[in-house]
């Protein structure tokens, strides 16, 4: 199954743990990696929104696009390239 | 037409800036393309100044050429088909067994250390040209301006290869790579593309310490098991290595890096689902920076790259993400392994230097200069 990349809006959930985006609680994703760089003393931030940068399947990015929780600013298949 | 090199176009400063030689670099193959050779005259030609042998792969209708003392494409018009380059003599494998050569930025195309079959370069021990990327790996590294890149090799109880470049005049450890386990493997070039494969050297040798052993430029070793609360030291701007030889069962490893203080610090942490994380922590207060989920397996290699503002995090030979505005703590030096979860075991902690100094850097611009 093909992988996707895209970068998505989400929030940041603060508790006991720290802190970490919703998008990797509320979806299975391969990778995530915040492409914000939000000072740490500043989470959170207001509005309370952050850019992250994710690797998904196709079914969960189809999932996450429909949810209102969520803004996906881009998104592209991965295709690396032959060496 | 036969022509003097000159350092300084290479931007290698003369022996004398050096130290006046004496380095103790024992040359297996060594071809600074001297003499001009016609595309289809190439193959089987000595190695000028040698020693070593020219084999050409794959390179019909022929185009590749040596022309003012540069390995290059004939500009006939033909199209540059995929998979042709040139291979030199074999050597046996020995920790500090190195190649040096320079490559064009343009082309894509590949070099290194491993083995050639039936013309066939053979996985791993390469590298792509233009993006620095393993062969049948992930993206390690862009330079700025690609010149000299170098390979040298650890043993074969290793079994794996330094991967450097020349960049901005400081020798940068991209990755440390896997390689076949073949006790003879053979230098090549080879190329893709439309590009002009321009190199104006390439040499093997057999260098001296701190390379003629395995982890001769290691910051800190922990060879075998680790123990939970075992302490590190590293550059600023480092490579970490290490081993998770059993995933915990529960909680997580947690190695801490760029250590301010017990409160403020990186880490990376592998818990009982193979997930990895990159946490920065502040005050005490874990962020997250990077995940991946399910990655890491009992065995896996974890590797981390600390440079500058960027961490970049691999497990299995694989980027899993990268992360770009880690400012915090970015001069600090201490590393520990804080714990290790429940039933979880962690070895061969290795620490690198991102950028080589001193003698270590010395020796790679010697062997780029041709000197002994």
């Amino acid at each position: 199954m093909a992988n996707w990349q895209a970068e998505i809006l989400t929030e940041w959930v603060t508790d006991a743990n720290g802190n970490r985006p919703r998008i990797t609680d509320d979806y299975q994703l391969q990778s995530a990696v915040d492409a914000t760089g939000q000072p740490a003393k500043n989470i959170v931030p207001a509005p309370n929104q952050c850019i992250w940068l994710i690797v998904c399947d196709e079914a969960t990015l189809d999932a996450i696009e429909a949810d209102s929780n969520y803004t996906v600013l881009w998104s592209e298949e991965v295709v690396l390239d032959a060496i | 037409m036969t022509r003097a090199k000159s350092l300084a176009l290479l931007g290698i400063p003369a022996a004398g800036a050096l130290g006046g030689g004496g380095y103790g670099i024992t040359y297996l193959i060594n071809d600074e393309f001297t003499t001009d050779r016609a595309a289809g005259n190439v193959d089987g030609t000595a190695a000028e100044p040698g020693p070593g042998t020219r084999s050409v792969i794959g390179d019909s209708p022929a185009v590749i050429e040596i022309s003012s003392s540069t390995l290059t494409r004939a500009s006939t018009g033909q199209p540059f088909s995929d998979g042709r380059g040139i291979k030199w003599t074999g050597i046996t494998r020995a920790a500090g067994v190195a190649m040096i050569a320079t490559v064009g930025n343009a082309v894509f195309g590949r070099f290194g250390l491993t083995r050639v079959s039936s013309n066939v370069i053979e996985g791993e021990g390469g590298w792509a040209i233009g993006s620095i990327r393993q062969i049948n790996g992930d993206f390690v590294y862009t330079p700025s301006a690609l010149s000299h890149v170098a390979v040298v090799l650890n043993s074969s109880s290793k079994n794996n290869a330094m991967m450097l470049v020349k960049d901005n005049g400081s020798w940068v450890l991209c990755y440390i790579t896997k390689t076949y386990v073949y006790s003879v493997l053979q230098p090549f070039l080879q190329y893709r593309g439309d590009g002009s494969p321009d190199s104006d050297y390439l040499r093997v040798a057999q260098l001296p310490a701190p390379f003629d052993t395995d982890n001769g430029i290691a910051t800190d070793v922990h060879s075998g098991s680790v123990s939970a609360g075992a302490t590190f030291s590293h550059e600023a701007d480092t490579w970490i290595e290490y081993t998770v030889t059993t995933r915990p069962t529960a909680g997580q490893t947690e190695t801490r890096f760029r250590v301010q203080d017990g409160s403020n610090y990186w880490q990376v942490t592998v818990d009982s689902s193979g997930n990895i994380d990159l946490d920065e922590v502040v005050s005490g207060t874990p962020t997250q920076r990077g995940t991946a989920a399910g990655v890491v397996s009992s065995g896996h290699r974890v590797c981390i790259v600390a440079d500058d503002t960027t961490i970049t995090v691999y497990s299995n030979d694989v980027q899993r993400f990268s992360y770009a505005s880690a400012s915090n703590f970015k001069s600090a030096t201490a590393g520990e392994l804080e714990t290790l979860g429940t039933g979880g075991a962690v070895s061969n902690l290795i620490t690198m230097p991102r950028t080589l100094s001193g003698r270590a850097a010395t020796i790679l611009n010697a062997f780029a200069a041709g000197q002994s």
